[in-house]
């Protein structure tokens, strides 16, 4: 082939991908990103929602893509970089501190005032999305974690009460807890190692993770060890707690619905899991705040929608995140993934609410004892971290005190690193 | 025109070069470029959204104080080794032992290959998929294994025997084992192929002659097949050194590091301090760091296994 004909194929290949770029029909393109999500979900959102936000605003289109939280973030950090953020993705409880620092959220004081529907949403499902004063997004879903119990196993350990303090908790767990040989049968207790389930204990003693301005770590505090050390006794002293997986029943389910477990500190799936595999046993799952030791409290992990500061069409995003927003839509996206819609009004008119009497009593916890993380831009360093901390007490390479110790410096470490307001300059 | 050039000959060159034109493109904008900017970023603060700013050798000097206190980067760079210390002689011995099974004019060679070969071609993810299901303390085919185990030793015994279930994946201590066992696995039709093809390159008539000279199978395999193996060896060992300083595919899928960082791997850190804590400029660093130890690594293997050319005299 000649050097002429080749350069022209050359260049028609390059034609033809530049113009795979370019809008097709001249229509308005606004990218969202689901993260959450499942058949049901991607068939209410494609098939109902969309359309009808379409039909609502002729001339633009929504394209929306799924992406699991496994491939989330490195997603959303290389379209950020690239220029091509999507209009509104969706993102969970740790993010906030980290989107605004790096400005990667379009902050929405003004909208949210005009909007004037705030006062709506569940207060710890609406802190999930604040960073310093501001608010950065819409909360779309909330999973608020309870103590979740065997009524009949409780009463037949001479119980008339779910326990009110950790010695109770210990207590109760230490007699429902069978046994056969070195083989726990049935677990008083059942809790993944989770830096999690620390923050709740943590919690419970009165304890923080980091200083309100987010400078400096109280990890090291009395409060924060007690914490970590009741945890590991869970394991180790009282052995309630498998670390171990512990033996269910076939396919796939979880310990509790295997009646395996006589409690655990789980979210709404903890009775998802009973009505789907063991129907026969709801009537005996009991629902209560976790006894705590100095405070009451239930961790609330709401995930949200948030809207790219690139975006060209902000006032079209915000128009397609309250769209979702809307009480019946909120719900109807909830209902699909048996989440608690953060809203009231959403919480209390949505049908499968209304049918699962227990999801009612989540609502009512979440109201009176709800906290969400306290925000910080180094949450998915301090998750790792702490999860590290955490499992080393757990798997007692290191005691409680020495695990959350080291940890602390390295937090320490870290947060005096942060670069405050020189970023935008760099 | 140039001179003391012919047109046929300029137009020839011009062909050439732009033949190679789309490889060089490819090579300089998706490994040249990059390797250059990443070597840039490395003494960088960057968080992919924001400009670079230079900070010298803070990154650097970072991995040195993470090292010398026995840091995460320190557990990975541990745990890389233990990871290339149990799989590369494991995987090598019985690479060879299989190649010469097969070598030994076994009826069906083709089909064993073939299924030996398999896990190679098949996804790393879908394989680390697999596994975790073997190695699942609930439902996986291994505690499945431990359980009727103990009934059949209860029932043999006349007493109950329990065996636990292990957490396998989820326990600090196995996790590695764990991931070491299903690598092996994994990459062994790619080491017996190579060896395979070693085997068969060495003439039968040095073997006669051994034979004639009454040696043994033990002598001849120490004297004849090991030496004249000698290149392949090398090759295997610096391809498996490589491939296991960067290993991450499955240790990211099956325990994401964990439990307790037992697993976390040098890539994983690179991985994760880019993508997760957007730190670009840390990670290229490790990532230099990393090249620098395959490479040293290289060039011992190579000099140990020197003087491998061989001659079928």
């Amino acid at each position: 082939m000649s050097w002429r004909g080749i350069s022209l194929l050359a260049l028609l290949a390059a034609a033809a991908l530049l113009s795979g770029c370019a809008h097709r029909d001249g229509k308005i393109e606004l990218e969202l990103w689901i993260a959450d999500f499942n058949q049901d979900t991607r068939g209410l959102i494609d098939d109902e929602l969309v359309p009808r936000f379409e039909a609502a605003h002729p001339g633009v289109k929504v394209n929306t893509q799924y992406i699991s939280w496994a491939h989330l973030d490195e997603k959303l950090t290389i379209s950020f970089a690239g220029g091509v953020a999507p209009d509104v993705f969706q993102v969970g409880a740790e993010y906030v501190g980290g989107m605004a620092y790096r400005g990667m959220a379009e902050p929405l004081d003004d909208y949210i005032a005009q909007w004037g529907q705030a006062d709506d949403y569940f207060p710890a499902s609406w802190n999930t999305c604040m960073y310093r004063g501001t608010v950065y997004g819409l909360p779309y879903l909330s999973a608020p974690r309870v103590l979740v119990y065997r009524k009949d196993l409780l009463r037949q350990a001479g119980c008339d009460r779910p326990p009110q303090s950790w010695e109770e908790l210990a207590d109760a767990a230490e007699r429902m807890t069978v046994r056969r040989g070195p083989v726990i049968d049935l677990a008083g207790m059942n809790l993944p190692v989770s830096w999690q389930v620390y923050v709740q204990f943590l919690w419970e003693n009165g304890g923080q993770i980091f200083t309100e301005d987010g400078a400096r770590s109280l990890l090291d505090s009395p409060e924060a060890v007690e914490a970590l050390q009741f945890y590991v006794d869970l394991y180790n002293k009282y052995e309630v707690c498998p670390t171990a997986g512990m033996p269910v029943a076939g396919g796939a389910i979880p310990v509790f619905a295997s009646k395996r477990a006589a409690m655990e500190i789980n979210n709404q799936f903890g009775v998802y899991n009973v009505k789907k595999y063991a129907p026969e046993m709801l009537d005996d799952v009991g629902i209560a705040v976790p006894p705590g030791r100095k405070e009451k409290v239930v961790s609330v992990y709401t995930d949200w929608l948030a809207m790219s500061p690139q975006s060209r069409h902000k006032e079209l995003a915000w128009e397609l995140m309250t769209f979702l927003m809307e009480p019946e839509n909120l719900a109807a996206y909830n209902a699909t993934l048996f989440f608690i819609p953060p809203r009231r009004s959403a919480a209390d008119t949505a049908r499968f609410m209304q049918d699962n009497p227990q999801l009612q009593e989540f609502v009512s916890l979440m109201e009176e004892y709800g906290r969400s993380l306290p925000a910080i831009p180094e949450w998915f360093e301090i998750r790792t971290g702490l999860q590290s901390a955490v499992e080393s007490a757990i798997y007692q390479t290191k005691t409680p005190e020495q695990a959350l110790r080291d940890y602390s410096r390295e937090l320490n470490e870290l947060l005096s690193e942060r670069v405050e307001a020189g970023y935008a300059g760099g | 025109m140039p001179e003391g050039r012919g047109p046929v000959l300029q137009g020839q060159a011009r062909t050439a070069y732009l033949f190679l034109a789309p490889g060089l493109a490819l090579f300089f904008l998706f490994v040249l470029i990059p390797v250059i900017a990443a070597f840039y970023l490395s003494f960088c603060r960057y968080d992919i959204i924001h400009p670079p700013t230079w900070i010298g050798i803070k990154n650097y000097a970072r991995i040195w104080t993470d090292i010398s206190k026995q840091g995460i980067f320190y557990l990975s760079l541990r745990n890389t080794a233990q990871y290339a210390i149990g799989t590369i002689p494991v995987g090598m011995a019985l690479a060879l032992a299989l190649a010469m099974l097969l070598n030994a004019g076994l009826r069906g060679i083709s089909i064993y290959r073939t299924s030996y070969y398999l896990p190679v071609v098949t996804s790393l993810v879908a394989v680390s998929m697999v596994w975790m299901w073997l190695y699942d303390p609930s439902y996986g085919l291994l505690n499945y294994g431990l359980e009727v185990l103990s009934r059949g030793l209860s029932l043999v015994l006349g007493r109950e025997v329990v065996i636990p279930p292990q957490a396998w994946l989820g326990d600090p201590g196995q996790a590695m084992p764990a991931i070491i066992v299903m690598s092996i696995w994994r990459g062994l039709g790619y080491n017996m192929v190579i060896y395979l093809a070693g085997l068969q390159s060495i003439p039968d008539h040095l073997y006669e002659a051994a034979i004639i000279d009454g040696a043994g199978p033990w002598q001849r395999f120490r004297s004849v097949t090991w030496p004249l193996l000698k290149p392949t060896t090398a090759f295997i060992l610096v391809v498996s050194v490589i491939g296991a300083s960067q290993v991450f595919a499955q240790v990211y899928v099956m325990t994401n590091g964990g439990p307790n960082n037992a697993t976390t791997v040098i890539v994983h850190q690179i991985f994760q301090n880019a993508f997760s804590f957007m730190k670009m400029g840390y990670a290229s660093a490790m990532a230099f760091v990393l090249f620098a130890l395959i490479f040293v690594l290289s060039l011992i293997n190579l000099r140990l296994l020197r003087g491998g050319e061989v001659e079928y005299a």
